[in-house]
């Protein structure tokens, strides 16, 4: 591996500790901007904006934090079918919830 | 690849490890994906039978502590961040920022036992004696807010054994070189996916209604 006094490798160590520290700034401020956001009334929107919000500071987790930037194709190919596989489940849940308009779960009856 | 090979060998030497290793957890992080993925589906279904229920039960959760237990976890993110980035050659400083996330981490656990104190308190526990039994749904919010928040606790709990084993072996002069640095690597991804956990129950759990 690289020996420590590698000025290429030092500076990319000093990239990548500014880069987290961009990325933690960046969260904080999309915590605040959610905070901020809770206070109007914008009917659907709020969950719209909140939910549009944790997306993006996950996305930043991800992508920074765990280096996903970085990452080999295996890993982000993983991540990704992870995801995939989350979304065509919750979807085809949504696609059951939304047509049993006329066959109403146990509870809303 | 065989000509990278020839020019730096010791670094190809470690890397299918290194791959191997970060493959492996990032297949089991994909796997607690649909975990808790499915615990998100429950939770808009049961909030679309039930949005009245759902508002009312989320405007008695308590936005502050659950803001400032989202701003210690984002921070204790980048402090593993920092951790794994110090790891492969500099252990001290790894381990220096790897006890501040035990100590965020921990700070963590410690608002979210003032939170559930507080709403047995309040008579929020699901149970015969809730506080809100006359609201439709509300109770079901409660009870997936234990569940989930219950899980999620017991997920950093042992991000924090992990944390406080790697940064206790790094200051005996263990995890020393790549094969070390890979495991704090490994630990850091999970940390940050249990954060990312908490970064979507955030809206679900304190910004259902528009709060004041």
């Amino acid at each position: 591996m690289n020996r420590p006094s590698d000025p290429e490798e030092a500076r990319g160590q000093r990239r990548r500790r500014r880069r987290y520290l961009v990325a933690w700034l960046a969260l904080l401020a999309l915590l605040v901007l959610t905070v901020l956001l809770a206070g109007l009334h914008l009917g659907r929107g709020n969950l719209v904006m909140s939910l549009v919000i944790a997306a993006a500071k996950a996305a930043i987790v991800g992508w920074v934090f765990m280096a996903l930037s970085e990452a080999p194709a295996l890993l982000r190919i993983v991540a990704a079918t992870g995801l995939a596989a989350l979304l065509v489940l919750s979807g085809l849940s949504a696609v059951d919830l939304g047509t049993r308009l006329d066959e109403p779960a146990m509870w809303s009856r | 690849m065989s000509s990278a090979a020839a020019t730096r060998p010791a670094a190809t030497a470690e890397a299918p490890r290194t791959d191997a290793a970060q493959l492996g957890m990032w297949i089991f992080l994909a796997g607690e994906m649909l975990f808790f993925g499915a615990l998100a589906v429950v939770y808009f279904v049961a909030r679309r039978h039930a949005p009245d229920g759902f508002a009312a039960a989320s405007g008695r959760t308590d936005l502050w502590l659950g803001t400032l237990n989202t701003a210690v976890l984002l921070s204790s993110s980048f402090a593993v961040a920092l951790a794994a980035e110090a790891s492969t050659r500099k252990p001290a400083k790894a381990a220096r920022w790897l006890w501040l996330a035990v100590a965020l981490g921990l700070t963590f656990l410690l608002v979210k036992g003032i939170e559930y104190r507080d709403e047995w308190r309040e008579q929020l526990f699901p149970g015969p004696a809730f506080a809100l039994a006359s609201i439709g749904g509300a109770e079901l919010f409660f009870t997936w807010y234990f569940v989930v928040t219950g899980l999620h606790a017991l997920h950093l709990a042992i991000g924090i054994g992990l944390c406080a084993g790697f940064a206790r072996a790094l200051q005996r002069g263990g995890l020393r070189g790549d094969a070390g640095a890979t495991r704090v690597h490994v630990a850091a991804l999970y940390w940050h996916f249990v954060d990312v956990v908490w970064i979507v129950w955030y809206p679900l759990i304190y910004l259902v209604a528009p709060r004041r």
